[in-house]
């Protein structure tokens, strides 16, 4: 055993200048220590303490956990009292090994780090971190290392806890890439460990290089890790106040003085850094630094084989991931021509190929497959076609009578599914994945089509053929008629439950105006969270009541319904009531009337064919493309039912996981797969076996967020867009149109949306939850979409002009900046 | 032979009108549902009656065998789905 005196230092000793005795992550805390950073007092427990409770130790053989030497208690003992002599009552333990935080790679979040440590579990906390250094995960980076450092051992720092009330970590170089010369800070409310862990969507900030705020996307923060604990026995994991999820962590000045604290640690450590920081009573302290080796978590390692375009009608709904447990249970359900990468539904385009009995190249089918652009010229591939007509005879003698019930769907009947919905949600003995089957399929052929949301939702999309055979049609009929005009004749009008659910939420603002103390509440820019105002309403209130009706229609509805983690707007109404709020806003434009706009299109249409029986044609096409296109969208108002029934189950199970003791946190659930869950429903599991797992796959996920998804996978074509040429950015019209307005760029509508009547507004993607923004907007302009999008869909409802597939609108568009939107040419530009 | 071709022809008129059967579960409006079907027996009607005695087997075949597809199809389907064995690849 070596010497203990050599055991503990002070980061202050100038020893803990060498990594080799304090480890990489100490040496760079003394390091910023010594050029005046403000870093919380510490002290290491060296290498060589390790040393002597390891002294065999390797990688491949991890040992039972040493007893800790007297020596070292004492000097524990000592350490704490002197970190807690300024009154702070935890200290944080932190490992140091040999090989972390180095030029090459960091280890970050490979080894443990424990907070609110006190006099009692300090030892134990030490001996947990050394023995983290055998954990699963390191040993799993390690074995990724292509040139794995021979250094094996750890330090470990014993470090006073700043009780941060906001934290989080600023990288001097964007690591994702959106934003070149810029720095990226990512910010939560309390300690950064709920950042870290992936459990939060954190706030983000882009800094230039004057330090100046060029862009910011506000995160949700439902729940943060307490800064100062209210029973140290009890969870550190809580809830942010309603008030506080949505709202900027940090001002401008407050993100200004993060990146310049930053860029001095990369000056100082020379070259691009990612730094750990935290605000507490107003003072700026740095955690800690390490180089930029990578991406933080890697997005994945394994190959990707074939070539896959992206399936866009899903990921225009929502651009993000799908967290592992929506990907588990949805992938036994999709057809296999598909595959889920990274999260997202990819196509295969070489199935795709061998089917189409067309001459096309790859760039066409991708384009064709991404449905952007005009159709191109097909040419029939004779060799082909017997296999094609072969494969459609036999689909539709298999599945034409499905296809000739799921064109005449009455759509008053597709509140039954609502009924089924209620009957599985209440039986018990039926599980997530048994309700996604009752759900999504039928049990047998004798059922009703109203009963099936999904299936009559995929029938929908045969009016994309029907559009293009009226187009076709309309070249013969009515050459000289204005084909942009088209999306005018499409409007399904009342029926359309997206249109119902706008009008609803207009007649709650109708019955709020009245009160106008609630309006004023509602109004008010005081950051006061609506939920808490409608919370204070007396019981009797008719906004209360207007507003359980809502709930009972919509509260299954959210932002990115698909994904079973989201919560249902009637778990956190917060997107209703901003919207509520907007509709409140005086001068709102009252839009145009989209019935007396088809009817003049249909007159001009009716002129401009010639015979009667062409016309008879045209309306016979354009009535079922209406119906169709109403069917698509009011299906999907009830198939999200299922999803919201599919959460609730998985809500219920995690509630009992979290009561045995197998899980520890609410929404881990959503980041297993579902033999996991099954496993630790039935006991053949436990915490130990899924914990590292969950954390793992919480910070893959928040990484695979910050990427814009890929739109390929091995293609020799380039499938984006043409960057943009002075100012000017292209898509695709949706909406005809041309009109200028104020940019406002809103990343998720239910975070302060602020619209005002008139604003243009720049989206990553639309669903139906976005749908209350359009009456208040001039234009919409759209990164992910196309004609059939709903973005597309609503725009032409309320005769929006609308550009959808407009790459990058959201990263280079500023809210405030003049554009004019000429949705029928395909463009929109930055006036001023 | 030309019970083949009946057997052939009968094919997408079959589905059509098995179809129609469903419309009676579909629809709330049963006067159209029933009305809707007539058309389709008769349709059926006249395609037994087009292929004469000798034939009719053909036309029969051609409904029984695109029920039989369609149950073996839907039922099938389920039964993949059901059991786990039809199951999109992930890469996480």
């Amino acid at each position: 055993m070596q010497d203990p005196g050599s055991w503990v230092i002070p980061l202050t000793n100038p020893l803990c200048a060498d990594s080799e005795r304090v480890g990489g992550k100490a040496a760079q805390l003394h390091e910023l220590l010594q050029a005046e950073f403000a870093v919380p007092p510490a002290w290491v427990i060296t290498y060589q303490a390790f040393l002597s409770h390891y002294p065999d130790a390797i990688p491949a053989r991890k040992p039972e956990t040493a007893t800790l030497a007297d020596d070292l208690r004492v000097s524990l003992q000592t350490i704490y009292e002197e970190l807690s002599e300024n009154g702070a009552h935890y200290l944080v333990v932190r490992s140091s090994a040999l090989s972390e935080d180095g030029a090459d790679h960091s280890f970050a979040g490979q080894h443990a780090t424990y907070y609110y440590i006190d006099a009692d579990n300090l030892a134990k906390a030490v001996t947990d971190c050394w023995i983290s250094l055998w954990s699963s995960a390191a040993e799993a980076y390690r074995r990724k290392l292509r040139n794995p450092d021979t250094r094996f051992g750890m330090a470990v720092i014993v470090q006073q806890m700043v009780q941060a009330d906001r934290s989080g970590v600023c990288f001097t170089e964007d690591p994702t890439g959106q934003f070149q010369e810029h720095s990226l800070i990512e910010a939560t409310w309390g300690l950064g460990a709920a950042l870290v862990d992936g459990r939060v969507a954190p706030d983000r900030y882009w800094l230039n290089r004057n330090f100046e705020l060029s862009n910011q996307k506000i995160g949700r923060k439902r729940l943060k890790v307490a800064e100062k604990l209210k029973d140290p026995s009890g969870q550190r994991l809580e809830p942010v106040p309603a008030g506080q999820q949505s709202s900027a962590v940090l001002n401008p000045q407050e993100a200004g003085q993060v990146a310049q604290m930053a860029a001095k640690a990369a000056r100082l450590r020379g070259g691009p850094q990612d730094v750990e920081w935290a605000y507490a009573d107003g003072e700026l302290y740095t955690l800690q630094t390490r180089p930029i080796t990578a991406l933080p978590v890697q997005v994945s390692t394994q190959p990707i084989e074939g070539r896959w375009v992206l399936f866009k009608p899903v990921v225009e709904n929502f651009s993000e991931p799908l967290t592992p447990i929506s990907v588990d249970l949805f992938r036994r359900i999709l057809p296999p021509i598909g595959k889920f990468i990274h999260g997202r539904y990819y196509l295969s385009v070489d199935a795709m190929q061998h089917v189409l009995p067309f001459h096309i190249e790859e760039a066409d089918l991708v384009r064709l497959l991404l449905l952007r652009g005009p159709a191109p010229q097909l040419k029939i591939d004779w060799r082909r076609l017997p296999v094609t007509i072969a494969l459609l005879t036999i689909g539709y003698l298999s599945s034409g009578i499905s296809w000739y019930r799921g064109a005449r769907v009455p759509l008053h009947r597709l509140s039954d599914f609502e009924r089924r919905c209620k009957v599985i949600l209440a039986d018990e003995n039926c599980d997530a994945l048994a309700a996604l089957h009752k759900l999504f399929f039928n049990r047998h052929p004798f059922q009703p089509i109203s009963e099936f949301a999904f299936q009559a939702n995929i029938s929908a999309s045969r009016y994309f053929l029907l559009i293009g055979l009226l187009k076709a049609l309309l070249k013969r009929f009515a050459a000289e008629f204005d084909q942009s005009k088209l999306a005018m004749l499409f409007v399904g009008g009342e029926a359309t439950l997206s249109r119902q659910m706008v009008d609803a939420i207009s007649e709650l603002a109708d019955v709020a105006r009245p009160d106008t103390a609630l309006v004023d509440a509602l109004l008010a820019d005081d950051g006061a969270d609506p939920g808490t105002v409608v919370a204070a309403l007396d019981p009797t209130h008719p906004f209360l009541t207007a507003f359980g009706q809502f709930m009972a229609s919509y509260g299954h509805r959210a932002i990115r319904e698909f994904d079973l983690s989201t919560p249902r707007w009637r778990e956190d109404s917060s997107a209703v009531l901003q919207m509520v709020r907007n509709y409140l806003k005086p001068d709102r434009s009252e839009g145009i009337d989209p019935h007396s706009l088809r009817l003049a299109t249909e007159d001009e249409l009716h002129q401009a064919i010639k015979t009667r029986w062409q016309c008879w044609l045209a309306d016979r096409l354009l009535a079922r493309i209406r119906y169709f296109i109403t069917l698509r969208e009011n299906t999907r108002h009830y198939h999200t039912m299922a999803f919201a029934v599919i959460r609730e189950k998985l809500q219920r199970c995690e509630r009992q996981l979290i009561q045995d003791g197998r899980l520890r946190c609410t929404d881990d659930i959503y980041f297993l797969k579902w033999p996991e869950i099954a496993g630790l429903t039935v006991g053949a599991m436990d915490w130990q076996n899924v914990e590292t797992l969950i954390s793992q796959r919480r910070r893959r996920y928040r990484r695979q967020c910050d990427i814009p998804p890929e739109e390929s996978f091995n293609l020799a074509v380039d499938t984006r867009t043409a960057k943009p040429e002075a100012g000017r950015y292209s898509g695709d019209c949706a909406c005809p149109g041309v009109v200028e307005g104020i940019a406002r760029v809103v990343l998720d509508p239910g975070l302060g949306a602020d619209l005002q009547p008139g604003d243009i507004l720049i989206a990553p993607y639309t669903g139906p939850a976005w749908t209350p923004l359009f009456p208040n907007a001039a234009a919409i302009v759209v990164e992910v979409g196309s004609f059939l999008s709903h973005a597309g869909t609503v725009a032409r409802e309320y005769q929006i002009p609308c550009l959808v597939d407009v790459e990058g609108c959201t990263r280079t568009i500023r809210s405030g900046q003049k554009l004019r939107v000429n949705a029928t040419a395909g463009w929109v530009e930055v006036i001023e | 032979m030309s019970a083949f071709a009946f057997f052939l022809l009968s094919l997408p008129f079959a589905v059509y009108i098995l179809a129609g059967i469903f419309c009676l579960i579909d629809q709330d409006d049963k006067v159209a549902a029933v009305l809707s079907l007539s058309w389709r027996i008769l349709l059926a009607a006249g395609l037994v009656t087009l292929a004469g005695h000798e034939n009719r087997i053909g036309v029969v075949s051609a409904f029984v065998f695109v029920i039989v597809l369609h149950t073996t199809f839907y039922l099938g389907v389920r039964w993949l789905i059901t059991t786990g064995r039809w199951i999109t690849e992930s890469i996480e």
